[in-house]
């Protein structure tokens, strides 16, 4: 026993690097799962009030561009909102009828930490749970899908980015409807992967490729990318499209959270374990 | 409490803030990112505590990975870094660097890059092969190295030049 501890006492350096690298080991293990341990994340009340004063002092400066694009992004929801009421309308004879509309929920928030070099990229978030914002809804910005959210503290949020290798959703070629999966390969910010595409498609360079809306995320006609390649993988029935971005993922200020109002009700219709 | 045994507290401070609030933000062409976390292990006075430097190494890695997402891999690669700096104090500067007893390192620049190089690319070394956690995929950690490297050295260098953490 002695002998134990005038060891552990001569190699108390070697003992300590040992003990910490366990823990340090039991963290990035533990922090894969979805019980990531709250502290250690950039939603946690500490490190999501300096990025958030951070931000603060970065948007004073930033005041006169950001003005530009809201106003401009304003213009363009105001002519889209009036477009798909002007439609709904003459298709349905429903003018004022806004249900279908109200499934889904939104409400702005602001980008205040983004990374796009780690392989599983995740953005920070000013709003959290008290604003309602849960797990798993979707985050989209003025020019298409940023990711989904992963976890919130009271005011703050983190989002698994599309930039993430395990990140995956429902996406459609706007035209034809054919649908596929979207991923990132990891190898460039602006372009994500489209697998699993139907070879009865008839894909094009230049398509655009929508949010699928066969997910409780994301309404469907959320704007994406455009193929910029695709090929057909060997002996495969299923189109490999490279898609990119609309979205600059690297350059993400005023985003917007998206609620399923019926989520709950669509995934327990869908979930096979509900009894039917 | 002497002064200069505050020395680690505040260089622990001046790295975690410039990290974070200064580097963090900054992704080179989308890809490369500076992180100048070892200049703490640089700049730990050479009189003072080893197991202390361990200890302060794995907390502020811990820290900076909490306000960046990146699980706990800047705490392991600083916690390895932290272990073998006697050895790479020895490797740059050579045996005497263990008897004198002033806190700040005297050395040639190359000296000096030598030690700052040992340190990143320890450091940068354990981050990518626990981010990519995957041997088989050596070529993604080698080509993140090459990336990251060269600009942590540059900015790391230029760091040390700036705020004169060493004589010569």
């Amino acid at each position: 026993m002695e002998k134990l501890l005038g060891l552990l006492i001569n190699r108390r350096a070697e003992v300590l690097t040992l003990f910490l690298l366990v823990i340090g080991l039991g963290l990035t293990v533990t922090a894969e799962t979805p019980q990531r341990v709250k502290w250690l994340s950039s939603s946690s009340k500490v490190a999501g009030s300096v990025y958030q004063i951070k931000a603060n002092l970065e948007n004073y400066f930033e005041l006169k561009k950001v003005n530009k694009r809201l106003s401009d992004e304003n213009a363009n929801l105001r002519q889209a909102l009036y477009q798909s009421q002007f439609e709904k309308a003459l298709i349905e004879g429903t003018f004022g009828n806004t249900d279908t509309l109200n499934k889904f929920v939104v409400s702005p928030a602001k980008v205040i930490k983004n990374s796009v070099i780690r392989e599983k990229n995740l953005i920070t978030l000013n709003k959290g749970g008290k604003e309602g914002i849960v797990q798993d809804m979707g985050v989209i910005s003025d020019k298409g899908v940023v990711g989904v959210v992963e976890n919130t503290s009271d005011h703050f949020t983190t989002v698994i980015s599309l930039l993430h290798s395990e990140f995956s959703i429902n996406a459609s070629l706007k035209n034809t409807k054919h649908f596929g999966s979207l991923v990132w390969d990891t190898k460039t910010i602006d372009r994500c992967i489209l697998v699993d595409l139907p070879k009865i498609s008839n894909i094009q360079i230049g398509d655009t490729i929508v949010t699928g809306g066969m997910s409780s995320v994301f309404p469907a006609g959320i704007p994406i990318g455009q193929v910029s390649a695709y090929s057909v993988p060997n002996n495969s029935s299923f189109y490999k499209a490279e898609v990119r971005l609309f979205n600059d993922m690297s350059n993400l200020d005023q985003v917007y959270v998206i609620k399923n109002t019926l989520k709950e009700e669509q995934v327990s219709l869908e979930n096979p374990s509900n009894g039917f | 409490m002497d002064s200069s045994s505050l020395v680690p507290i505040w260089r622990f401070i001046w790295v975690l803030l410039l990290q974070v609030l200064v580097f963090n933000g900054i992704e080179l062409f989308g890809a490369a990112q500076p992180m100048i976390l070892v200049l703490f292990l640089f700049s730990y006075p050479t009189d003072s505590n080893y197991s202390l430097s361990i200890f302060l190494s794995f907390l502020l890695g811990l820290v900076v990975d909490s306000f960046t997402d990146t699980l706990a891999l800047n705490t392991l690669g600083m916690t390895v870094a932290a272990y073998f700096r006697p050895h790479f104090l020895r490797l740059a500067y050579g045996i005497s660097v263990e008897y004198h007893n002033d806190s700040k390192l005297y050395g040639s620049l190359g000296q000096h890059s030598y030690f700052l190089f040992l340190l990143l690319s320890l450091h940068h070394l354990i981050f990518f092969t626990a981010e990519t956690f995957d041997l088989s995929r050596a070529f993604v950690i080698l080509k993140q190295l090459a990336v990251h490297l060269p600009l942590s050295f540059l900015v790391g260098w230029l760091l040390i030049q700036l705020f004169s953490l060493q004589k010569r």
